[in-house]
């Protein structure tokens, strides 16, 4: 049985205006979650931050043994914030999805949506995060070196700091768009009436 | 398509629901056949199986055995996209707890459906318009749902249900969380469109404000068709 559809005209940019609403609608919820993503992209930045400015300095601090573990856990940390806070933002949503689904929403639109949700906030957490990291990694060094040492520093390796920057949206939009695809995809492969009937 | 004379045919529908070790036989070998621009409504008690009936007719769940036909097309058969477009396009859904996108305001509620649709920009903020003035909240566009009175939502969800011109609104409990006042203003809301639009109207409901502007009444008991009544025979045998 073929009822012959054309294919559903669903441009992106009606994605983006609907996922965008749906972040300025939800302002503090989106807050919440954003910030999920900020602390843990910041904690692994800062850290990595200020592993690289002992190093370059040089630095007999005697902190060195410790870095290798910090940064692994700032790593871990970094992930299961993420990943939390994507997997509570989709969970809370799944009956909304359900709707999604009773007016025609095709699966794909629907986990499209989120994706894109997903990733605007990764953006946002991603750079607010790197940035605030990469302060506070230098701020927590002052103490050990002079600010003309440090001005100096970061003058010299401006690059490190932009691929630091760039790699932490990365991540942020990596770890948001998987943590958001998994529930998100399980939820719009219910049924309507399964979805609709979803107690969080 | 063509014109048929039955828009909904049920035929021998089972569906059996399992929670835990214990087994719900929701629906027991129902069939029954909906005729075009009936006004019909679905009753029966609580846990009689209205609302599995109701989600098996919107292709909303999936039943264990039986054909439900929507204008003679087996939604068995029917892959996923066709069943999403069978959902935006058919079928126009009403629910108990009025189901309406919180984030959205209620013109953006009601052209959700025509995103999916396709439809272009223009033509949308113009068609919402005119749906929301239909149900009487011409004034209330912009504001979401929290903003809303229950019989606000509930006339906005009418709204949105009508977005893409369905031949059939399938309406589950549409009153039940509204007074007895603003319930009524609903019914008489649903019976409008019937009269005018022509659109197919079927309720799941035990409020019996709705026997006197139902064409015909399926009465459910325990998952089985009860008897089904037209309206005249109804109204005899409830003064009884």
């Amino acid at each position: 049985m073929s009822l012959d559809l054309p294919e559903p005209d669903f441009t992106i940019g009606e994605m983006l205006f609907l996922s965008f609403s749906n972040i300025r609608r939800r302002f503090f919820r989106s807050v919440i979650t954003a910030l999920g993503i900020i602390l843990g992209i910041a904690f692994m930045v800062a850290l990595l931050t200020s592993s690289f400015v002992l190093r370059e300095m040089q630095a007999e601090t005697g902190v060195e043994a410790y870095q290798f573990w910090l940064v692994g856990i700032s790593l871990v940390v970094c992930f299961g914030g993420i990943t939390n806070s994507m997997l509570m933002a989709v969970n809370e949503r799944v009956k909304e999805i359900g709707v999604y689904k009773c007016i025609g929403g095709l699966d794909s639109h629907i986990v499209r949506l989120f994706i894109i949700e997903a990733l605007l906030l990764g953006i946002l957490g991603g750079s607010l995060g790197g940035l605030i990291g990469i302060l506070f990694g230098i701020v927590i060094n002052l103490n050990r070196f002079s600010i003309e040492e440090i001005s100096l520093l970061i003058q010299d390796n401006i690059l490190f700091f932009v691929i630091l920057l760039v790699a932490s949206v990365l991540v942020s939009m990596i770890l948001s768009a998987l943590a958001t695809y998994v529930p998100a995809r399980r939820a719009a492969g219910l049924s309507p009436a399964e979805a609709l009937r979803y107690e969080n | 398509m063509s014109l048929t004379e039955h828009v909904v045919e049920i035929s021998d529908v089972y569906k059996t629901y399992h929670l835990g070790k214990v087994k719900v036989h929701a629906l027991q070998g129902i069939s029954f056949k909906i005729k075009r621009e009936e006004y019909i409504s679905i009753m029966g008690p609580s846990g009689s199986g209205k609302s599995t009936l109701f989600n098996a007719i919107g292709g909303l769940d999936i039943v264990d055995s039986g054909q439900i036909f929507i204008d003679q097309v087996d939604i068995a058969e029917l892959d996923a996209y066709e069943l999403a477009w069978l959902r935006n396009r058919k079928i126009g859904y009403i629910f108990q707890t009025f189901n309406l996108l919180l984030a959205f305001t209620a013109q953006e509620n009601i052209e959700t459906p025509m995103i999916f649709a396709g439809m272009p920009r223009e033509e949308r903020r113009k068609r919402s318009k005119e749906l929301l003035t239909a149900v009487g909240l011409g004034d209330r566009m912009r504001n979401k749902p929290g903003q809303l009175s229950g019989g606000q939502q509930q006339r906005v969800a009418i709204a949105r249900a009508l977005a893409n011109d369905p031949a059939i609104v399938l309406a589950d409990e549409p009153t039940a969380n509204l007074d007895l006042a603003t319930g009524l203003e609903i019914i008489e809301l649903l019976r409008k469109l019937n009269n005018e639009r022509g659109t197919t109207i079927i309720t799941a409901t035990h409020d019996l404000k709705m026997i006197s502007i139902s064409d015909r009444i399926i009465w459910i008991r325990d998952g089985y068709v009860d008897r089904i009544e037209d309206r005249a025979d109804v109204q005899v045998s409830s003064i009884e």
